[in-house]
């Protein structure tokens, strides 16, 4: 009886956001790098299929205010809409723009489809952007600036450039790009970054007042009783306003792990 | 110079810049020679082939694509090649290793132990078919992974478990048989 | 055919017999490997056979490769200039140059001084050679640097800055060029990445005053830190106005003032 009521109310919930999902799809072969900049809410970028890009919003269009006057002309100036979702998604050349309106409130969820080996740019450094952006399965050079916003990501391999004012940065790579060096930098959020056993790297860990944990053997420090619940069973490898760097697994590309006042959570898995 | 990856280059002379092509031929052409002469390729033949896949990748180009393993693509071409060879050429009893791996060791190995033992190799191998000495080439020769060797060969990682067994099989009866003597 | 030994010893289980050498070629999947692995536990006939196999592969491995016909290569050459259309064989670098399309031009004049390299080994003048081909991949990491640089791939231009720390001999140009980038990139990341690699150059006055100015024009805090940090080892005295500038400004990330503050106790 109990499991039919759980039933019953998933497939609810499910229908109702459902019902407040809206969807845009188109598809364009080619395509190098999608730069998203300007988008009202939190936003997801998953894997789609080969050329396809597909958002998702659970968030009513505004019906914009007509004015008889403008019947039959493109707006020259403010927003672009192209997509009925309130974003517009431009193609130039081999790239992809993807943005939102000047003026914006960010309390929408917008998940984007892109095609898995696209190079990704997310522009998040204005106020008016979402508290949290989320990466899953792109697998190519992908760079996020946010203000306040977090970054999560999982199943990537980089190369990665992240920044955030005071934005945590946090996810997983299921390996580590070689092609290029990959920087991970928040002023006062906490980074915490899992890599497989066997990354090979040239790390540089620094934080100036956090602590700096890592579960790699790097060229350390004694390691130190820790007392953060987080740090589970890493080691701390350094104490405060520390830098510490040295090669994993023989070194490869750079990594860099910066922060001013964050902790930072070096994992391997 | 190993911050230019084959795959880069590739690339590149797929651009147009085919002069490029010159230090892929540099970076293979000894292996890709050796694979027709252990395969059962005459020497003066086995050039000609090498030159002939070179050939063929700077003629098709255009077919490559981004990012795809540059080595990998080179043998399937190379064994097609090769198989067009032994087509044409099947009266005349190519099937056997060319003199050259044999007289080689003669000249150059110093330590006669040695020798025994690579002579006693190139009999055993000169003894199985040469899709065998194909596949123990890619796989032991060349270094290749068997996922690799079994897209080159067209077939599945699992057949090529098998098919490699029995080729090395082969080849251990007749080197230990000869060893053993 | 095989020898009786092994006919004496033979094994049924022709499945995981057929696993034998892709097991020893580490290309089984994790269950096969321990199939196979309990398998070799109790049958003599197998564990003999991978013995035997191990031999085989050993004695492929030891052998030598047979030299390719030495003109094959100019051959080939030759084959390539007669197929691609007669071109001005200078190399000019125009404004939209590709950074691959430089590397390329310098790849084929290397590969032509390693092959030269290759014929001649072990002598006097090999190894004067191998330092003038070191001298040109100081060269080319330097070309590189510079049009790698300019991409508008994040990722590209750290890349870059990383191909200047490994110049063994950086030039007036590289110098500038890490300068420019500390000054005015548009990724922090790539900023900050400039700052670390003139770290190694800052023996130089110029350097160092340089990295000075720039601390007034930088406004994210972790720059701030990392090149006040620099500067207080480098002892950089022309950096103090800022620095009391940073210690009274309301603006100032806390942080930053802190640093400030310290680096003023070391300098004054």
């Amino acid at each position: 009886m109990k499991h039919t009521i759980i039933v019953i109310i998933a497939f609810w919930l499910a229908w109702q956001t459902g019902l407040s999902q809206n969807q845009y799809e188109t598809e364009i072969p080619n395509i190098r790098k999608v730069l998203i900049e300007r988008i009202p809410g939190t936003l997801l970028i998953q894997q789609s299929k080969e050329n396809i890009f597909r958002i998702e919003s659970d968030k009513e269009p505004q019906m914009e205010l007509q004015d008889e006057r403008a019947r039959g002309l493109k707006p020259v100036t403010g927003n672009y809409d192209n997509t009925g979702l309130g974003l517009a998604l431009i193609q130039s050349g081999s790239n992809v723009t993807i943005s939102g309106p000047s003026r914006l409130d960010s309390d929408g969820n917008y998940t984007l489809f892109l095609p898995p080996d696209v190079e990704v740019s997310v522009d998040f450094a204005n106020p008016f952007s979402g508290e949290l952006v989320e990466i899953r399965g792109i697998k190519n050079s992908l760079e996020v600036k946010t203000l306040s916003g977090d970054i999560k990501f999982s199943n990537i391999t980089g190369p990665t450039v992240f920044h955030s004012i005071s934005g945590d940065i946090e996810g997983s790579f299921s390996a580590l790009s070689q092609e290029a060096p990959s920087s991970i930098i928040s002023i006062s959020g906490l980074i915490d970054v899992a890599m497989p056993t066997n990354t090979s790297a040239e790390v540089k860990l620094m934080s100036v007042s956090g602590k700096i944990y890592s579960g790699f053997e790097i060229e350390k420090e004694n390691a130190q009783k820790n007392k953060d619940p987080r740090a589970g069973d890493l080691s701390q490898i350094s104490g405060i306003g520390q830098k510490t760097s040295g090669k994993i697994n023989g070194g490869g590309t750079s990594l860099i792990l910066q922060s001013i006042s964050g902790n930072i959570y070096f994992r391997n898995k | 110079m190993d911050w230019l990856s084959d795959e880069d280059i590739m690339q590149e002379v797929k651009q147009g810049n085919t002069d490029l092509l010159a230090l892929l031929f540099h970076r293979h052409h000894k292996h890709l020679f050796n694979f027709f002469l252990q395969t059962g390729v005459e020497y003066h033949h086995s050039e000609d082939l090498m030159q002939q896949v070179f050939y063929r990748i700077l003629k098709y180009r255009n077919s490559y694509r981004e990012h795809a393993d540059f080595r990998k693509w080179m043998f399937t071409i190379a064994r097609n090649i090769m198989r067009k060879h032994f087509e044409t050429r099947k009266r005349h009893q190519e099937q056997d290793l060319p003199d050259i791996l044999l007289n080689f060791i003669e000249n150059q190995i110093n330590n006669s132990d040695e020798e025994e033992k690579i002579k006693i190799l190139y009999t055993a191998l000169e003894n199985i078919p040469a899709q065998d000495r194909e596949l123990i080439n890619l796989s032991r020769f060349q270094g290749m992974k068997y996922e690799d060797i079994a897209e080159i060969t067209g077939t599945t990682v699992g057949a090529i478990k098998v098919k490699m067994h029995r080729a090395i099989k082969k080849l251990r009866d007749h080197y230990f048989q000869k060893a053993d003597q | 055919m095989t020898t009786q030994k092994i006919n004496t010893m033979k094994c049924n289980n022709t499945q995981i017999n057929a696993l034998l050498t892709a097991y020893l070629d580490k290309a089984l999947t994790p269950e096969e490997t321990i199939m196979v692995e309990a398998h070799l536990n109790n049958c003599s006939a197998c564990l003999h056979e991978l013995q035997e196999i191990r031999n085989i592969q050993q004695q492929i491995e030891q052998t030598p490769l047979i030299e390719p016909p030495e003109d094959a290569e100019k051959r080939f050459r030759q084959m390539l200039e007669k197929q691609s259309k007669p071109k001005k064989r200078s190399i000019t670098i125009t404004v939209d140059f590709s950074w691959k399309k430089i590397a390329a031009a310098i790849i084929i004049f290397l590969a032509g001084a390693a092959t030269a390299l290759l014929i001649q080994p072990n002598t006097e003048t090999s190894r004067s050679s191998l330092a003038s081909l070191e001298n040109q991949v100081s060269q080319m990491r330097q070309v590189l640097m510079a049009a790698l640089i300019k991409n508008d791939s994040p990722s590209d231009r750290l890349k870059a800055v990383q191909y200047a720390e490994q110049i063994s001999k950086p030039s007036p140009e590289v110098t500038n060029i890490l300068l420019e980038t500390l000054n005015h990139d548009p990724s922090v990341n790539v900023r900050l990445a400039a700052a670390n690699a003139l770290q190694e150059f800052a023996i130089h006055k110029e350097v160092r005053t340089a990295l000075a100015e720039s601390l007034q024009q930088q406004s994210d805090p972790m720059l701030q830190i990392v090149l006040i940090k620099m500067l207080v080892q480098l002892h950089e005295q022309s950096v103090v106005p800022t620095l009391q500038q940073f210690s009274h400004d309301e603006e100032t990330h806390e942080m930053v003032k802190k640093e400030a503050e310290e680096a003023l106790t070391v300098l004054l």
